[in-house]
């Protein structure tokens, strides 16, 4: 979309004297165009002199819109897109896998909710290096400097069960498959975000199957707070991208969201009501320091009971 | 007396006249007009928990809760009870065989469990029969189920300004012309609307882009395809508590007037307070708010559906 300008280029119909009608009704941009009636704008050149083109012109700039909203699809072409093109992606825990009938799925966005050292992080670098391994490549944000190269090589040389000097050209592989952005504010990462948006569209061949973005919530929540829109709208807009890229690329994305006190001492995800609308799926993770024994339970899923877990271990 | 005789009978020479006798007889019994109308315009009777009102051609119904309160799982029920038809092959499905669109505003519906439920459905009536499960009936509704997804309130507006042209060819297909228009997350763009709307315009005879001026045009848009095809509207929309505890008044408000004042029907539905589990599942209130019905039903989702709690 943009300004109507732009499209005369393209279209004939679009020329100066339409161009000046628009203007005169304050029309400059398609999305200016887009909250008006077509109705009363068609009604509005009867008293002009050219009148017919100018309602030539409203109807291409109608025909134009139509092509900004994904084409309607039916049931069953939905379906065999999803079974089709949108896989599960195995975490690399089997009793995680099991929960969640076989991983995370591409198309969604998961969010991972926990307390401090409940494992978020953990999970996330399994996951990763899981796919990364069998599956191919992965973009890792790391918004707090605690992505540890070192600990990516222990989990993959551990999970493709290989000693660690025959490993050595699988776990290049995966290493490479890999790429990790360190972004420190919410800019950095809409930037890189949209870049990602923008090499997906115009690079053939170039397939991301898992999006990491470790903690989201670190990001968002210091925008937030105020009479202010703006940090919800970005973080509005965040996630329409995530889930954008998640359904057009078929790519599983995992968001991360701690936790802090919240009344009565009761620890809540620190983005609270607003974003939980966001996210596909939303599994808590929890923590057993004495026995180092994880476990995950369902909060929230598109066609799964909510309130199921499961325990797993972390290599 | 007689003047009065003389008078009638001259003017009932007059075609004018004719005319109006003709309009006074009719031309239909009230029985014929009654299944004349029923058949145009039919009240549907959706399953729970919107069960307790049946709901006609035009009405604009909205389905309110926190997150998550199973609101799209109420209309992707509704969707399977739309889609199957009333009956295929000589056995009785119950459904209305009218089509259904599902404008997606909070991009999280998952064409599985539609498929799921419905194939759960026909399963459940072909029960006593020797039938193996019927793809051909199941194609022939998924085809029914219309679906687009939109990132924001432009891709909404050019959505609906396309139905119009959409449901005409769509009303060349199919004889059956009802159509139920599913808006999961109305609201689901308030806060990038709202960031909008401090954008200087640098022209007084533009119009400010915001929350205000997209629910105008949506407004505006949906009233022109009620007048011009049978359309039932039913939307979602999620809502926060401004104080702890859920009750009927303190949910916070956040649509423009002139959103409000189109829905017809407002139902509330949320998590029971006293976080109640039936079968391990969560189980959920629902009242009605608008018309205010004194009374409140509880169900919990299985993957079945939704069942209701006695």
């Amino acid at each position: 979309m943009g300004a109507l300008k732009s499209l005369a280029e393209d279209y004939a119909i679009i020329d100066t004297a339409f161009l000046q009608f628009c203007a005169s009704r304050g029309i400059f941009s398609v999305e200016d165009f887009l909250i008006h009636d077509m109705y009363t704008l068609m009604a509005s050149t009867e008293k002009l002199s050219n009148s017919d083109r100018l309602k030539q012109g409203i109807n291409q700039l109608l025909l134009i819109t139509e092509t900004y909203h994904q084409p309607w699809m039916n049931g069953l072409v939905l379906l065999e897109d999803r079974e089709q093109n949108k896989h599960y992606l195995p975490t690399g825990s089997e009793s995680f896998d099991v929960l969640l009938q076989g991983g995370l799925r591409e198309g969604h966005v998961t969010e991972l909710v926990g307390p401090s050292s409940s494992g978020k992080t953990q999970v996330c670098f399994q996951i990763a290096s899981n796919v990364a391994l069998k599956k191919g490549n992965v973009v890792f944000f790391d918004s707090g400097n605690s992505f540890s190269p070192t600990r990516i090589k222990q989990m993959v040389t551990h999970i493709s069960g290989l000693k660690e000097n025959k490993a050595n050209e699988a776990l290049q592989q995966a290493m490479r498959n890999i790429e990790c952005h360190a972004v420190f504010d919410m800019y950095a990462l809409l930037d890189v975000l949209h870049q990602l948006k923008l090499n997906l569209k115009s690079q053939i061949g170039y397939e991301i199957r898992l999006i990491i973005i470790d903690s989201i919530s670190s990001l968002i929540a210091p925008i937030l707070g105020g009479s202010n829109a703006q940090g919800h709208a970005l973080m509005v807009s965040v996630g329409y991208l995530l889930k954008e890229l998640a359904d057009r690329h078929n790519i599983a994305v995992v968001v991360t969201n701690h936790m802090v006190g919240g009344e009565g001492g009761n620890l809540k995800p620190a983005l609270g009501e607003s974003w939980k609308n966001i996210p596909h799926v939303r599994l808590q993770l929890s923590c057993n320091h004495a026995t180092n024994n994880y476990a995950v339970c369902i909060l929230r899923h598109p066609y799964m009971a909510s309130g199921k877990s499961a325990n797993f271990m972390i290599p | 007396m007689g003047h009065t005789l003389e008078f009638l009978r001259q003017i009932s020479n007059l075609p004018t006249v004719n005319m109006a006798k003709g309009w006074i007889n009719g031309d239909e019994t009230a029985k014929q007009m009654l299944a004349r109308v029923l058949k145009e315009r039919p009240l549907l009777l959706f399953p729970h928990p919107l069960h307790r009102i049946p709901f006609g051609i035009n009405n604009i119904v909205e389905i309110i809760g926190p997150s998550p309160s199973a609101k799209t799982e109420i209309l992707l029920q509704v969707a399977v009870t739309c889609i199957l038809p009333k009956n295929w092959n000589g056995i009785q499905y119950g459904g209305f065989g009218h089509s259904v669109l599902f404008l997606d505003l909070d991009c999280r519906l998952d064409i599985f469990r539609l498929s799921q439920s419905l194939k759960q459905r026909i399963a459940e009536t072909n029960h006593n029969s020797t039938h193996p499960f019927d793809m051909d009936l199941f194609t022939d509704c998924m085809k029914r189920f219309s679906y687009t997804r939109c990132y924001d309130s432009f891709q909404f507006l050019s959505a609906l300004k396309g139905l119009h042209t959409k449901l005409e060819k769509e009303g060349n297909e199919h004889r059956n012309g009802v159509h139920v228009l599913m808006i999961d997350g109305i609201g689901a763009f308030y806060w990038i609307d709202r960031g909008f709307s401090s954008l200087p315009q640098m022209n007084p005879n533009r119009k400010n882009i915001c929350l205000q001026t997209v629910f105008e045009t949506a407004v505006q848009e949906l009233k022109k395809l009620l007048m011009m095809h049978s359309v039932l509207v039913l939307a979602t929309r999620t809502v926060t508590t401004q104080v702890k505890g859920w009750s009927k008044t303190e949910y916070r408000e956040y649509m423009p007037l002139i959103w409000q004042s189109f829905v017809t029907h407002r139902i509330l539905v949320r998590p029971l307070d006293d976080k109640r589990k039936v079968h391990d599942r969560v189980c959920y209130l629902a009242e009605w708010l608008l018309p205010a019905l004194n009374l409140s039903d509880e169900f919990f989702v299985g993957n079945a559906g939704i069942s209701n709690l006695m």
